[in-house]
This record gives structure tokens, sequence and C-alpha cells, in this order.
């Protein structure tokens, strides 16, 4: 098991390194040009020049990723070797204080996002799977398909226009605070988590009044693929000969559905896990709507800025998180099933 | 499911049976004529849109008809006793016809949408084909491969080729293209890795037919039917994908008509309780993608059992 899991890291980490080189050629390949953004199409060439010195954008490709990586000295030193992920072209803050701040903005709106998910989708693709065929099977599956093939910006837009401009039940979509609630003293960066520590209800109320329609959002389009996931497994563990013995010596389907639940548990959960991969950059959309400034949100103002240290300080992140989550997985799996760590 | 009955249909002849079908699979015959609605306006949207989409008609943020005066002014806009079109939707703050923009946004969404398919379905069936049919020398480095594939941010990385190449359409549906090719490519291989294992296949190989001439004609054809139902997805996927991006301001340049970008440019509108401009693009994208989707899920239904 322990020998599974670190062959299992260590191409984790080639897999990382090739991402981040991958990325770094291609953003220098792409006609784009950094240097022009920053100082104005207007700038003397001199200015130009310096800039291009100061971002190392004058030395080659080969040399600009070894002072990336932090195996030689440039004007960008130090690199990953050293700790650093360089400073962002835009603020001049360093790389990793911006993820600090932005990256536990976005694991909290789709930890809860995803937790939300799963509570209305399990019990409704299993109900599916074991009704099989009936008018019940047809609606859940009806309103997964719908759910799935949703702009999930737009129905941002279309709940806050209901419920904070038509009703004014909900906060203003303009961040995680009201401007008068005092942010509590900062753990996680998560402001739900961060507040209950303090011991501050009023913060956690507004931060979780400020994440009520946010958290909605992106569970409805989520129980799209959830629901199809766990319906398809259930209903393939549901045709198996086990059910049919247990059938057969007249179980009740509760207890058989009890069963295949626990079965057809594993591949949703692979399933479930590169969805929740995909949705650390995914969730901009609902970031973007509803102003939360988590990490897809400063992506997309990195890309539209040519801000190479910061995209390649954001795709680094994601990265990692997606090949913690896929290992997590494995070694689960491997828990569940000892033939899978062979 | 296992242990019923099932009953066994009489053959019936083949005009009927689309019909038939089409009787007992209503959903699909709702998908059906959204998608093909969807693609005829990709093709005739902007002509038949009553003003231009990208060209100020003077009338600013005029919000739609009153729902009581729709079947009075229909009745003029057929007896042609109106001066001007009717902003059915409205006009933005730019004034800009809405119907029209809807009308003709599909052009560039659904255009897109297409594309992207078509391309990523002839990358990666062509690929997929030649990893299954070559398994053997191919298997490890596909599997090696689409782990790597797994693990990057799509999101991002779409979105950095698509603005750093400039927010061109072409831009867009190649990025969309390899990003889906995958998909394909691993429908496709495993289908044919199981089909070239059939006799037809062996007998082609028996006649003395080289390799690759087998693989194209004689494994192929029986191979892209994974690939080719999964395509009324993709399309869907395709949209939604470019509507976000062009929503966030990394995709198609205003003031193209297309629907996320529409969307983008109503939103701050919403807050002061001019809903139209944001709400019939979205409504658009909304039937549009399910339409596909349901398509695509019929399709699967009917193919993979």
């Amino acid at each position: 098991m322990t020998g599974y899991a670190l062959r299992r890291l260590g191409v984790g980490v080639l897999q990382l390194a090739a991402i981040t080189v991958l990325v770094f050629v291609v953003m220098r390949f792409l006609p784009a040009d950094p240097v022009g953004r920053l100082v104005g199409f207007t700038a003397s060439p001199e200015t130009i020049a310096l800039t291009r010195d100061k971002l190392d954008l004058d030395e080659s490709l080969p040399d600009q990723l070894l002072i990336y990586l932090g195996l030689r000295e440039g004007d960008q030193s130090p690199g990953l070797l050293q700790g650093s992920l360089g400073d962002s072209w835009n603020t001049g803050a360093p790389v990793v204080d911006q993820i600090a701040q932005y990256l536990p903005v976005t694991l909290e709106l789709i930890i809860l996002a995803f937790v939300a998910a799963l509570l209305v989708a399990v019990p409704l693709g299993v109900l599916a799977a074991v009704r099989g065929s009936g008018r019940l099977d047809a609606g859940i599956r009806f309103y997964g398909l719908f759910a799935g093939a949703q702009p999930e910006f737009w129905w941002g837009l279309a709940f806050i226009f209901l419920f904070y401009v038509t009703w004014q039940v909900a906060p203003a979509p303009l961040g995680r605070l009201d401007f008068l609630t005092a942010p509590p003293p900062r753990v996680t960066g998560m402001l739900t988590v961060d507040s209950l520590l303090a011991g501050n209800l009023a913060a956690f109320r507004d931060a979780a009044a400020h994440l009520v329609l946010p958290v909605v959002t992106l569970a409805f389009v989520l129980t799209g693929p959830i629901i199809k996931m766990v319906r398809q497994n259930v209903a393939k563990a549901m045709a198996s000969e086990y059910v049919l013995y247990a059938r057969g010596c007249g179980l009740p389907t509760r207890q058989i559905a009890a069963y295949t639940f626990r079965n057809s548990l594993a591949p949703s959960v692979t399933l479930i896990a590169i969805l929740f991969a995909y949705m650390l950059g995914g969730a901009v959309l609902v970031e973007q709507v509803f102003s939360l400034g988590g990490l897809g949100q400063w992506a997309v103002a990195s890309v539209l800025s040519f801000d190479f240290p910061a995209i390649q300080g954001i795709v680094l992140v994601i990265t990692v998180g997606t090949l913690l989550v896929l290992l997590a997985v494995d070694l689960l799996h491997a828990r569940i099933d000892p033939r899978v760590a062979r | 499911m296992t242990g019923q009955a099932v009953p066994i249909a009489p053959p019936t002849p083949g005009r009927w049976r689309a019909a038939a079908r089409a009787r007992r699979s209503p959903l699909l015959l709702l998908g059906g004529a959204i998608v093909s609605v969807s693609l005829v306006l990709a093709v005739v949207g902007p002509a038949i849109a009553p003003y231009d989409p990208i060209e100020p008609t003077g009338d600013v943020l005029v919000p739609p008809p009153a729902l009581g005066d729709i079947p009075s002014l229909i009745a003029q806009t057929i007896g042609g006793s109106l001066e001007r079109p009717v902003h059915w939707f409205g006009t933005d703050q730019t004034g800009l016809d809405i119907f029209s923009r809807v009308l003709a946004a599909p052009q560039v969404d659904v255009l897109i949408g297409v594309a992207a398919t078509a391309l990523a379905l002839l990358l990666g069936t062509t690929l997929g084909l030649l990893a299954g049919y070559f398994r053997g020398r191919s298997a490890g480095f596909i599997a090696r491969a689409s782990d790597v594939f797994q693990s990057i941010p799509i999101f991002v990385l779409a979105m950095i080729v698509v603005v750093f190449t400039g927010r061109s359409t072409m831009a867009i549906i190649v990025t969309l293209a390899i990003l889906y090719t995958p998909i394909y490519l691993r429908l496709t291989a495993s289908e044919v890795a199981a089909q070239a294992a059939r006799r037809h296949v062996e007998a082609s190989r028996a006649i003395g037919n080289r390799e690759l001439v087998t693989a194209f004609r004689h494994v192929l054809p029986n191979a892209l039917t994974p690939a080719l139902v999964q395509a009324s997805v993709t399309i869907g996927w395709a949209i939604l994908f470019t509507a976000g991006l062009t929503f966030l301001g990394a995709g198609v340049r205003p003031p193209t008509a297309e629907w996320g970008g529409m969307i983008a440019s109503g939103a701050n509108l919403l807050i002061l309780g001019q809903w139209w401009p944001s709400l019939f693009p979205g409504i658009a994208i909304s039937i549009t993608v399910f339409g596909f989707a349901v398509v695509g899920d019929r399709l699967e239904a009917r193919f993979r059992g």
C-alpha cells in the first residue's frame, strides 16, 4: 500500500512537471504581447527594452524556463526550487500570497456546493435507478438532463434578480460580506470557518447569507452530471446476478438497494472527484456573477492582462489540487479493493 | 431489467418504425425540434432578423411589449401596418434590438459548437482507430497521455489559448476541438478493439488487404456509433463553453451577437430592474443546450441499451 502510494505520488510529480513546462512554453509561443500590455503601446523603445529585460523576456526560452525553475540566476529570480512562484507582473505582489488569498474562497464555494449537490443528487440517482423505467425515473432523468445543460452564470443572475432585486431577501451580490461587517481574523481564509473559530456569529451569519445563492447556483448545475453517474452505476449493479439472487430470496427492495449502493459507490466517487477538480477553475462563472473574488476570477484577470507568473501559479495550484484529489481517490480505491494496488 | 420478460415488437416497415419510435419518445421529438431550429438559425438567423444585429436602432433600453399588447402587435406585423418592426425582446443600452441578436447568435454559438465537434470527431476517431487497432504499440502511451490530460486545468488552458491568439472564432473552434478530441479517441479506441477481434476483420486480412485498408474500411464503419452518439452532447457543451468564455470577456469580441456576451452586457442593468437584455439570451442558451443534451441522451439510450 505504501509502495503504491509512493509510486502514484512519483507519477503525480512527473505530471506536474510536464504540465508546468507545457503551460510555460505554450504561453511564450502564442502571439501575446505582455510588454505592450504593461507599458502601453506608445512607450519608447528604451522603456520596452528595459521592461523586456526586467521580465527576462529577452532571454532564450530554455533560459527563461531555467530561471523560472530556479536553476539559473535572472531578474525574475528566485524560482520554483527556492520555493517562489515569482511576483505578479500586474500588481507586483508575490504570487504565493495571492494564491493564499484567492484559493480558500473558491474551496469554500465548491466544497459547500458539492455537499449540497450530493445531498440532493445521490438520493435522486439511487431512487431513479431502483425504481427503473417508471414515471419517477423519467422525471428524475429529465431534471438531471436539464440541470446538466444549463448556463450557471445566467441562473445566478436570475436568482439575484428574484431574491435580491425583486424580493430583497438575499444580500447584494457584491462580495462575501456586507461593507459594515468586520471580517473575522484570518485563519483558513474561508469566512464561514474563520468567523466560527473567532466565535463571531454575526460575521458567520453574514458570510453564510452571502454564500447561499452562489452555492445553490453551482449545486444546481452539478446535480445534473451527478444524478446521471449515480443512476447509471446503481442501475448497472441492480442488473447483476447477486441482486437477482437477493430478489429470489425475497429480500425487500430497500435492502437490495443498500447492497448495490455500496458496490456502485466506487466508480461514482472517481467521477465526482474529477468533477470537483474541474471546478477549481470551472467555478469562475459563479464567482464572477457574485463578485466573490476567487481563484477563477483571478485567473480571468491574469489571462486577460498576460500576467505570466500569475497564470503559471494558477495552473500550478489547480494541477496540484487535481492530482491530490485523484491520488486520494486512487488510494481510497486501493483500500476498498486491494487488487488495484498491485 | 434482468429476470423480466421483454416484449418483442413485431417487425415493422422502416418508414413506420421511425414514426413509431418518435411517438414513444416525445422527449426525442422535442430535442430534435430544438436542434433543427438552432441549426437552421445558425445559417439564416442574421438574414431573417428584423433589425441588423450589430447596428444600433436609436431606441435605447426599450422594454419588450406588454403581454397584453402582443396579439395586436402580431396582427399589425402580419398586416404590415407598422412603420418599423416591433422590438419583441426590447433593446439594450446601446440601442441594439435584442430579438434580432438572439436570432443571429446561433451563427456564432451553434456554428462554433458544430465546427469544434466535427473537428474533434475527425481527429478523435482517426487517432482512436489507430490506437485501438494497433493496441499493443499504443496502449501505454495513450494511457499516460490521458492521465496527464486529466489533470490539466482545462478551463484556464482554454482561456489562455483563446485570449492569447486574439479571441477569434477560429481560435475558439480549434481550442474546443483539441479539448474534446480525447473523448472521441477513447470512445473509438475501445470500440475498435472490440471490433478488431471479429471474423470479417480476420477475413479481410486473410484475403491480403493491407492493415490500414482493413482498419479504415472494415473496422471503422462498425466502430463509429459511440462517437457519433456523443456528438450531440459535445455540441451542447461547446455552446455552453463559448457562452461562458464570452460572458467572462475572454471569448468572441463585442459587438458580435453572442448569447453569453449579451448576458454579460445586461448583467449590470439587472440590478436596476432592467431584466430583458440578459433574460432572453439566457433562455435561448438554456433551451438550445438542453435540446442537444436530450438528443444525445436519447440516442445513447437507444444505441447502448
